[in-house]
């Protein structure tokens, strides 16, 4: 409204936009509330992951370079899902997924961008991701399941640094681990005109793999989506015991 | 007389013709609530109007809990706090204000809470319970109204155990008071089923960082919340 009385003192004919009101939504169907941005650097609005992956590969579909360690534990977690006890993780627990794992995700994601911060809200297990724009990552971070993301613009690449992950989380479903070395790198930028994010992941551990490797992930643009309430915690069939293990229900 | 002051005078009767326009409140910004409330008590210092049914869920939680076996808690097992009782806890949050929305964005169990603007709440009946209900938010003034319904019945007002029903309707009223430099949310509950007539309670915040970088935080059986006396 204040905003509108500036242009209103300026010329009297833009008098007549600020009482135009809209009249509120009848209260039926939700209405769409977001427009597509022709700035390539606006990333606002409601996101959803393209398909559902539940395996990270190199972008040749390969797997990824593993060393001994990393096929190693590859192997045992693709052959206790086989034999009905998949071992379980952070997502089973409810905790924060990791990353890149919970990038995979098939759920929406809301990104907000204010000066300094840009937010993204997880429907899923309604995580939020805090990347810090144009600063360094602190001396010494706190590890954390999502650890700590600093960003900065490449052209109309969104670049996101993340390190300071704990290893309570692994790379993805399937199997794919990580150490507390795990280094993110992900290139965000819009494609399609617009209609979607493409996530170009560079994946750094040294403790599991040989060199980095790539992976990617797409997010469609999707102005009638809404976060819905997404509680882990309720009526969760896979807990895992005492010992850490999950049996499949 | 100086030529300026019949100007003046038409701009003064322009002005004065022009829908009166209060600023819209700029809430965005790092919030924290100074000391926890584990009680919630009306704006004026006292214990809720429970009917009888309010009462005697209350007791029986406060006696739960003075007995060392809380009941009714969810929190405990990291289900949600839900709305009043998200705010009742000394963590930070953010109200990050858009044209289209406002989101409040908590450190404590990493909820946001995405209030739409400028809509109107469904009825209960088209609604599926949730947590934190259904909020919707429209600036009235200087003040963001933001209302909620559509509650499920899994959680309590406050960690004291006040009950609410399904039929709960939660009406926040946030705005600066002392110069911005404080928050206030004057928050009403509706609620027949457990209490005699509507009421309001007041929570004020202090303003933060607003470069904090909020912690992650990851509910475990064995959460930081339990611990706080």
């Amino acid at each position: 409204m204040r905003y509108g009385m500036t242009r209103c003192l300026g010329a009297a004919i833009a008098c007549v936009g600020i009482l135009l009101l809209q009249a509120p939504a009848s209260g039926a169907a939700e209405k769409q509330v977001f427009t597509k941005s022709a700035d390539p650097r606006n990333f606002e609005g409601v996101w959803w992951t393209r398909g559902y992956d539940r395996t990270y590969r190199q972008l040749d579909k390969s797997l990824p370079p593993f060393n001994a360690a990393g096929k190693a534990e590859w192997e045992r977690h693709v052959a206790a899902e086989k034999a009905g006890n998949p071992i379980g993780d952070a997502p089973t627990r409810c905790y924060p997924h990791g990353i890149p794992r919970m990038m995979a995700s098939p759920y929406p994601i809301q990104i907000i961008q204010t000066p300094g911060l840009l937010t993204m809200l997880h429907e899923v297990g309604h995580n939020i991701r805090y990347i810090y724009m144009d600063q360094p990552h602190p001396k010494n971070p706190k590890r954390s399941f999502l650890g700590h993301s600093v960003g900065h613009w490449e052209g109309d690449t969104l670049v996101v640094d993340t390190i300071a992950f704990n290893d309570r989380t692994r790379i993805d479903e399937e199997g794919i681990v990580h150490s507390l070395k795990l280094h993110m790198v992900e290139r965000f930028r819009k494609i399609d005109n617009g209609n979607a994010i493409e996530n170009l992941m560079t994946i750094e551990d040294p403790e599991y793999f040989t060199q980095p490797w790539q992976a990617r992930r797409t997010y469609i643009w999707r102005p009638d989506v809404r976060l819905a309430e997404y509680i882990c915690e309720e009526n969760n069939r896979n807990e895992p015991d005492a010992q850490g293990i999950t049996t499949a229900k | 007389m100086s030529p300026k002051i019949p100007l003046l005078a038409a701009l003064l009767a322009l002005v004065s013709t022009l829908p009166a326009a209060a600023a819209t409140p700029d809430l965005f910004q790092v919030w924290k609530l100074p000391k926890a409330i584990w009680t919630l008590k009306t704006a004026d210092g006292k214990t809720p109007p429970l009917n009888a049914a309010g009462k005697a869920l209350y007791e029986r939680r406060l006696a739960a809990r003075a007995a060392g076996k809380p009941i009714d808690d969810g929190v405990m097992s990291c289900l949600p706090h839900g709305y009043p009782r998200l705010l009742l806890s000394p963590y930070p949050f953010r109200i990050y204000q858009k044209p289209q929305f406002v989101a409040f964005v908590h450190e404590l169990h990493h909820v946001h809470r995405i209030a739409y603007l400028g809509e109107k709440n469904e009825p209960v009946e088209s609604l599926d319970p949730a947590y934190m209900g259904y909020p919707v938010a429209n600036y009235e003034g200087d003040r963001l109204v933001v209302t909620s319904n559509g509650f499920n019945e899994k959680t309590t007002l406050d960690r004291s155990g006040l009950p609410h029903g399904a039929g709960l309707k939660l009406t926040e009223s946030w705005g600066l008071i002392d110069g911005g430099k404080r928050l206030e949310a004057v928050v009403t509950i509706e609620d027949a089923q457990y209490y005699e007539k509507p009421w309001t309670a007041r929570v004020v915040f202090d303003k933060g960082d607003p470069d904090t970088q909020f912690a992650e935080y990851a509910c475990t059986d064995t959460n930081p919340e339990a611990k706080m006396k």
